[in-house]
């Protein structure tokens, strides 16, 4: 246990790896896209969690505090990919399809099975439509909708006001209601 | 209200944000409209999908780095 911001957090090596690693691994995965980067960004973000730990204030509370440093350094890993790429586009806030625009309502959804988890191809399914965001909807999409973060929350950690956070995510919402209707609508009677 | 407005409207609808004659004008909408019932069902759907996925396994291969950084011994393989 370490005091820091007058609270006492557990960063015993068994709570890094098998409580904050997860969460860290699962936010990086799906704001990056792939694998090998979001095993560097998990990395530097729990090496820099012990040695920054100090610096939490104790005004939010831990795990908020943990998300921010992973948007942070996912947000900074993209930018210099983006460099290394020599691909500074810097917002692709417009590359909306025509259908998550002005959607037709389709056909009724089936609902998957009621159970807790997700079965692993609608799993599938649905980080695969993720993935396919673009980057600015992808990222309040995974920590509004997936992480269930406040919008006033995403907002600070994007430097975005929440009126943007509110319509990207709605725009996000909606690519990801197109994607997966193929998968989802029921067959005509 | 139209569908576009309502399409519009959905996230702050079932966020509950809009102001109560908004709200009320679109459940009004959607009371009459043959189609947007649809749309609002499919939404809220992907919306609660997103909320129960699992996170994704961390590959054993960056625990195992980790666990070296601590000084931990990885666990013996199956």
């Amino acid at each position: 246990m370490v005091l820091a911001g007058g609270k006492e957090i557990d960063l015993s090596p068994d709570t890094i790896l098998n409580e904050y690693a997860p969460r860290v691994y699962a936010i990086a995965r799906r704001m990056l896209g792939n694998e090998q980067d979001a095993e560097d960004v998990t990395q530097d973000v729990l090496l820099q969690m012990l040695r920054k730990a100090d610096t939490f204030r104790g005004d939010a509370n831990f795990s908020t505090w943990l998300h921010r440093v992973t948007v942070n350094a996912a947000l900074e890993f993209r930018r210099k990919r983006a460099v290394r790429e020599r691909n500074l586009t810097p917002a692709d806030v417009d590359d909306i399809p025509p259908e998550a625009r002005h959607p037709s309502p389709g056909r009724h959804w089936a609902a998957p099975p009621d159970q807790h988890a997700l079965g692993r191809e609608t799993q599938r399914l649905i980080e695969q439509a993720i993935a396919a965001l673009p980057e600015s909807y992808r990222d309040v999409y995974v920590l509004a909708d997936v992480e269930g973060l406040p919008n006033a929350e995403i907002a600070a950690m994007l430097g975005l006001g929440v009126p943007a956070v509110k319509s990207r995510l709605h725009r996000a919402r909606m690519m990801m209601r197109h994607a997966l209707a193929p998968h989802f609508e029921e067959s005509p009677a | 209200m139209n569908c576009r407005d309502l399409a519009d409207l959905l996230g702050e609808f079932v966020a509950r944000e809009l102001h109560a004659e908004h709200h009320a004008a679109a459940q009004e909408h959607l009371d009459g409209c043959p189609h947007c019932p649809r749309l609002l069902h499919s939404y809220m759907m992907t919306i609660a999908m997103a909320g129960r996925l699992q996170p994704p396994a961390v590959p054993a291969g960056l625990l195992d780095r980790l666990r070296k950084h601590f000084g931990e011994q990885p666990p013996a393989q199956a």
